[in-house]
């Protein structure tokens, strides 16, 4: 493997990054402010992106980024939704309980959208999506190419995980969001109006998930299945990083592409690399989280009696 | 002394009844009698569809007692069923093709052999992981099961699927035709099914059951009362793969083909969901569960032109189930039941 091909292959990692650390954000956020895992996520993006797609081919002729928008408040509403009506009113249910509600949810959602978007054997926004070019460069003599989507997919992402994170830190919807994840019956009598806070949270969680949706399945044929590896993924992203805080997460969301990638590739794997590639990255993914149980930039937690 | 001898005898009846084993062997006694009305009516009724529906609500249900050691006594949430009975599918797909010499029960019981080897892997795994993040853990190695069965070509056939040409023992080894096979291993389904209903309340009952009960209410107590949270995990999970495996295995031998995309996570999911339903701890709620989720549609629905074009509405109609059960009902349908009972006590004593 020269560095060349090394260097290649991080770039063909980032839209990949770019799609799961959004992902990877929502979980956290609604991890967070409801202490529950959502399975749900993956699949809130995936009627957002259904709908950007619907919105693109049959229903308007608007830009793009217009029905891009459109999705994301479709997921928004969506997310806030779901909180709203189950899990607002889950409080006292156990976490896991919380956690198959979730799965109910995702089975439902599983079901339903192919059946509210008719059926749509959708090719993805074809002739319409932003841009099917290449770009190639070359850097200290040595040759690269990314497709323009993928590097508008992490231009993208990284604008909106860098928004979030200021919010996360200076506004005061940031500041209600730390402080529920602090502790959420003090947050309510410090005045924090915990309700909209985790409602706003969870909507967010759907819009970001939602533009990972839309570049997962930008040029390629749409099904529910769509999120389904960015999902687990994403899940074991946040265990991998450690579920304590907001930023390690993304760590964990920007290794594991990098190991997809290089476990892809042929150079370094052989030339039957992609087809063991996904069971590859799970297993060192799983690795990794058996020799750190509390993620990587985790503390231990310990429980009081 | 006639009368005397009556009222013993009844009153014998009654303990009978009551002894938890009745309901048990009571729905032992009903899907055989299907089976026997079916060869009395020349299949005119229950059709062979029907039974096949029942045999695979059989199946599932042996899954779910499985799975009630992990979510109704140990209060462990895992994704991971997929997998274990896709395991124990494609190991007796691929040894009844390729060993044919091999005896069934050496299948049986190297499948079982190797989910349980797999199964103290996932509970050494639960042990380093915190509650709700196994579910995410197990459902990474659910998919590790899925690549495998969908990649390892020579093992099991990929994506094309792996099938079984004739029932084991009965038509392999007896010589008996085709049909006959299948009603026999129907039958050799149903004394298993009954079988392992018995041995698991036995087990839930024993001081095993209890001790996983006490590590689910709060694992913190219960290692203070002595209890080793390594050794009932472990249990909780080799038991639960076990039966996973077996169903694996009666999957295959039953139904004789499996492909991939049966072990994916909603799999998991309709397992959790039957369990959920039927009461978490309750043996016969987790039978009637895997029949609403698993044996509703093949059995009754499939007649039904609405429900036939629309398959999604069953699916999605589980899926409410499990928000309303997990929100409203945490005890399913055994909850149902003794709610029921207790407001027909209640009018009964308003009566007299």
């Amino acid at each position: 493997m020269s560095i060349q091909d090394i260097l290649q292959t991080i770039l063909n990692s980032l839209p990949m990054i770019a799609r799961y650390s959004l992902v990877t954000m929502g979980i956290v956020l609604i991890f967070r402010t409801t202490a529950t895992t959502n399975f749900a996520q993956g699949l809130i993006a995936t009627v957002g992106t259904f709908f950007i797609t619907w919105a693109a081919l049959e229903w308007t002729a608007l830009p793009l980024w217009v029905c891009l928008l459109l999705g994301m408040l479709v997921a928004f509403l969506l997310g806030m939704f779901v909180d709203i009506a189950l899990i607002r009113n889950a409080r006292h249910i156990t976490p896991s309980g919380k956690q198959m509600i979730t799965m109910g949810v995702m089975m439902i959602l599983v079901n339903i959208t192919p059946v509210v978007f008719n059926n749509l054997v959708i090719y993805n926004t074809q002739g319409r999506s932003f841009s099917q070019g290449i770009l190639q460069f070359s850097f200290l003599e040595m040759n690269f190419n990314i497709t323009e989507m993928g590097l508008l997919s992490f231009v993208i992402a990284t604008i909106l995980l860098v928004a979030t994170f200021t919010a996360l830190k200076f506004t005061k919807w940031g500041l209600g969001v730390r402080a529920t994840a602090a502790n959420e019956t003090v947050a309510q009598m410090l005045g924090v109006n915990t309700r909209v806070i985790t409602a706003f949270s969870w909507a967010l969680a759907g819009a970001l998930a939602t533009v990972g949706g839309f570049f997962t399945g930008a040029g390629a044929p749409l099904s529910v299945t769509l999120m389904g590896n960015a999902q687990v993924f994403g899940f074991l992203a946040c265990v991998l990083g450690g579920f304590g805080s907001f930023p390690a997460p993304i760590l964990g969301a920007v290794i594991i592409p990098l190991i997809y990638n290089f476990a892809g590739n042929p150079n370094l794997m052989g030339p039957n690399a992609g087809m063991w590639q996904n069971l590859i990255t799970f297993v060192a993914v799983l690795l990794l989280i058996l020799i750190f149980p509390n993620g990587l930039l985790g503390k231990k937690y310990i429980k009081k009696v | 002394m006639q009368n005397a001898h009556d009222s013993q005898a009844s009153g014998r009846l009654k303990s009978a009844l009551r002894h938890p084993f009745a309901g048990f062997v009571l729905i032992g006694v009903l899907l055989i009698g299907l089976q026997l009305t079916a060869i009395l009516t020349d299949g005119a009724w229950p059709k062979s569809s029907m039974l096949n529906g029942f045999a695979s609500v059989m199946i599932y249900a042996i899954v779910g007692y499985g799975f009630t050691f992990l979510l109704g006594y140990a209060g462990l949430a895992s994704l991971g069923t997929a997998g274990f009975v896709g395991l124990g599918a494609y190991i007796t797909a691929y040894a009844l093709k390729n060993m044919p010499g091999v005896p069934y029960v050496v299948v049986l019981l190297a499948a079982l052999l190797v989910s349980l080897a797999l199964g103290a892997i996932v509970g050494f795994i639960s042990l380093r992981i915190e509650g709700i993040f196994l579910a995410i853990v197990t459902l990474g190695l659910s998919e590790i099961f899925y690549q495998l069965f969908n990649n390892w070509l020579d093992f099991t056939n990929g994506p094309n699927g792996a099938s079984i040409s004739k029932y084991p023992i009965f038509q392999t080894l007896l010589g008996m035709s085709r049909q006959d096979a299948q009603k026999a291993f129907y039958i050799l389904l149903v004394i298993i099914t009954v079988g392992l209903m018995m041995l698991t309340y036995n087990l839930g009952k024993s001081s095993t059951g209890r001790a996983m009960l006490a590590m689910k209410n709060s694992s913190s107590a219960a290692q203070a009362m002595g209890i080793s949270l390594l050794k009932y995990r472990l249990l909780a999970f080799l038991l639960s793969t076990a039966y996973a495996g077996l169903g694996g295995v009666m999957f295959m031998s039953y139904l004789r083909f499996s492909a991939p995309q049966n072990y994916t996570i909603m799999f998991s999911l309709n397992i959790l969901a039957a369990v959920l339903i039927g009461g978490s701890r309750n043996l016969i709620g987790t039978f009637l569960g895997s029949f609403i989720v698993f044996g509703i549609t093949p059995i009754f629905l499939q007649d039904i032109p609405f429900f036939r074009e629309n398959p999604w509405v069953i699916n999605v109609t589980i899926g409410l189930i499990i928000i309303l059960v997990v929100m409203f009902y945490p005890g399913g349908l055994t909850q149902l039941v003794n709610n029921v009972k207790a407001s027909f006590k209640k009018a009964d004593r308003r009566l007299s």
